[in-house]
């Protein structure tokens, strides 16, 4: 469905530095499955997937190599009408945050049947309606005839995430895109968009991309899960698999940087330091000045991305077990 | 803990809010002599934090959990009820007393951008309270500024610079300097660490335990997320529609917690932290607007007539109460 291959990107800085955000990162996303992308901020993970649906404003771009296929689609080479046909229809792409991605002087109404119009302009008005309608009542939107002439700001924080769904669903892509679309909300409200976003997957068949800074929640919805660090792919595999036994350090590092729920009280334990910029990052494993096991060769030598097993792909020179048989 | 007299003691505060209708049918009503719809986003609620403890208070959206702080710093009047910080009365007192109430309460904000002048420099920041309360130190101020930046791990190079140089996790170490500089008796922090990456998370976590333990800081911790919660907090209060619903020890949460609601919250996060089975999702919709009885009754796998009456807290266990008539430990 969606095959990135050795892409690397470089952002201008604003005072004309250099800046290489994402280096060689190499992800598969199959038919029907979800990969979740976790990472802290700043690691790159929101602008691999502006880049992914061509979001990417071209007068920051300084250069880029590698390939982003989408059924078919050279997404790096596609021109902008192009990318206007792929984005809504076949790409579906949630932000953030619902309060700056909604407008505030549309309803709820007019915001999602905005794309239907966009894309299909000769849709008649029971059309464009049956489909908002269903892509609200997809979002799990409750009693959507209700609020559909409210505008954002008469929405609660639960409905405004909905929305944002709905936005996404409403010409049923084949690509959906969340980028962080659960923070900050209660865990009895996330676990429900969370269902419903995997009822999309297993039911309809879609594939998504789910990033996240939070492990847990990227469990909760994932097949496969990619690591980032710093713009570079660090671990790779089964999101099941790699939560239970990390392989790379950091990895390792963030799972024990979550607050458990477990019997025994213990507390989260913080990674020391701070993901370097951009431009500062150390010659060898861009971990390297952060990570507890590192040796002499992890600071000159960046490592290769090898196999631990045929789905389990990790940079590190001293991984921390040899895989799974 | 509980023998020493309480930091804070809140009794039956309340605060309801006008429910938002259209400027048309809010002329009409006030004309017809109607009164407003009103939303309880707090309702009688009561407890009490001892020196050096962290009282958590869990809640979904909408839950009064801001409410309650908004109205402990003053920024809402209650509708009734009675406050105590460190033996004075918090709610009618006015000018410098009132000041000299509050000095002793400071509160720590979820948005570490929002909550920080973008045009004042950290020193600027952190001297504010200062000149507030008129204890700006006469002699040696920069070392005196120095020490409580390093208290929160930030260097002396940060005093002259302006936020924007600063990532998340430092900005909300310059809102938890400014919160201590008045060596307050009780810190209130409302999602403190909820708008930070997991691996920062835990060094704020990491730092609010040092700073409690240093200074004996009571602490209000005010958060959605079950996990952090539990894990820095001695006692935990639930909140559900403004009513407190269960207080209990924190280490007794996941074993003992028996509100109905504890039990659906604890269910989903157990989900997203430890990959539990999916809890049935039972939660269908509530209406917004009071109604009398239990606030959880609609929703409710346990309802039962009995629940057209507001079920008291009841004490179940040695500093457990919970807001049920069927729970059981």
């Amino acid at each position: 469905m969606l095959r990135i291959d050795n892409f690397s990107l470089q952002l201008k800085g604003s005072d004309g530095r250099i800046l290489p955000v994402i280096e060689q990162v190499s992800l598969c996303v199959a038919k029907g499955s979800c990969l979740g992308i976790a990472g802290e901020s700043g690691s790159g993970k929101s602008v691999l997937a502006m880049s992914i649906a061509g979001l990417l404003p071209t007068g920051s771009v300084h250069a880029r190599s590698g390939v982003i296929d989408f059924d078919g689609c050279q997404i790096l080479s596609a021109s902008e009408a192009e990318l206007r046909q792929l984005r809504g229809r076949k790409v579906g792409f949630i932000f953030q945050e619902p309060m700056t991605a909604m407008n505030p002087l549309m309803t709820l109404y007019d915001q999602i049947v905005e794309t239907v119009y966009a894309h299909f302009p000769a849709t008649s008005r029971a059309d464009a309606d049956a489909r908002v309608m269903l892509a609200l009542d997809r979002a799990g939107f409750n009693e959507p005839q209700k609020f559909l002439h409210s505008y954002p700001h008469q929405l609660s924080g639960g409905m405004r995430q909905r929305a944002m769904i709905a936005m996404a669903l409403v010409l049923e892509p084949e690509l959906i895109i969340a980028d962080e679309p659960t923070t900050a909300i209660d865990a009895a409200l996330q676990v429900q968009l969370l269902s419903g976003l995997r009822r999309q997957i297993e039911k309809d068949g879609r594939s998504m991309i789910f990033i996240s800074h939070d492990l847990g929640v990227i469990r909760a919805v994932s097949d496969q899960l990619a690591v980032l660090y710093a713009g570079c792919l660090v671990e790779s595999g089964d999101a099941v698999n790699i939560l239970e036994s990390p392989a790379h350090p950091y990895t390792a590092d963030l799972v024990s940087a979550l607050p458990r729920l477990v019997k025994e009280r213990k507390l989260p334990v913080s990674i020391a330091g701070v993901l370097p910029a951009p431009d500062k990052k150390p010659a060898g494993c861009v971990y390297s000045d952060r990570c507890h096991h590192a040796q002499d060769i992890c600071r000159e030598k960046r490592p290769p991305l090898q196999n631990l097993s045929a789905s389990w792909q990790i940079s590190c020179f001293y991984p921390l077990h040899k895989g799974q048989v | 803990m509980s023998e020493q007299k309480p930091v804070l003691e809140v009794n039956n505060l309340s605060r309801s809010f006008a429910i938002e209708s259209s400027m048309l049918q809010s002329i009409t009503e006030r004309i017809r002599g109607v009164k407003p719809q009103l939303l309880k986003a707090l309702h009688d609620v009561s407890f009490s934090i001892a020196a050096g403890e962290t009282l958590g208070v869990l809640g979904e959206s909408g839950s009064g959990k801001s409410t309650l702080a908004r109205v402990l710093m003053g920024i809402y009047e209650p509708d009734s009820g009675s406050a105590m910080l460190c033996g004075r009365e918090m709610f009618d007192v006015h000018g410098a007393d009132r000041l000299a109430v509050l000095k002793n309460m400071q509160m720590v904000f979820q948005d570490p951008f929002g909550s920080l002048d973008p045009r004042m420099t950290v020193r600027q920041i952190i001297c504010e309270p200062l000149k507030i309360h008129g204890m700006m130190p006469q002699k040696n101020l920069d070392s005196f500024l120095v020490k409580a930046l390093a208290d929160v791990g930030l260097e002396a190079g940060a005093l002259d610079i302006y936020p924007s140089e600063f990532s998340g996790g430092q900005r909300q170490r310059i809102g938890i300097c400014r919160a201590l500089m008045l060596n307050p008796g009780l810190l209130i922090a409302d999602e403190a660490v909820s708008a930070l990456d997991v691996s920062v998370q835990a060094q704020i976590l990491e730092l609010l335990i040092r700073l409690r333990t240093e200074r004996n800081l009571a602490m209000l911790f005010i958060s959605h997320d079950v996990a952090v919660v539990r894990q820095i907090s001695e006692r935990i209060i639930l909140l559900y529609r403004g009513n407190l619903v269960e207080e209990l020890p924190a280490d007794h949460l996941l074993t003992h917690g028996c509100h109905p609601y504890t039990r659906h919250l604890l269910e989903a996060a157990l989900f997203l932290r430890e990959g539990a089975r999916l809890p049935e999702s039972g939660s269908g919709i509530i209406p917004m607007a009071n109604f009398e009885g239990c606030c959880y009754r609609s929703v409710c796998p346990l309802s039962q007539s009995e629940c057209f009456q507001r079920p008291p807290l009841r004490e179940i266990a040695p500093n457990h109460r919970v807001a049920c008539h069927f729970a059981r430990r």
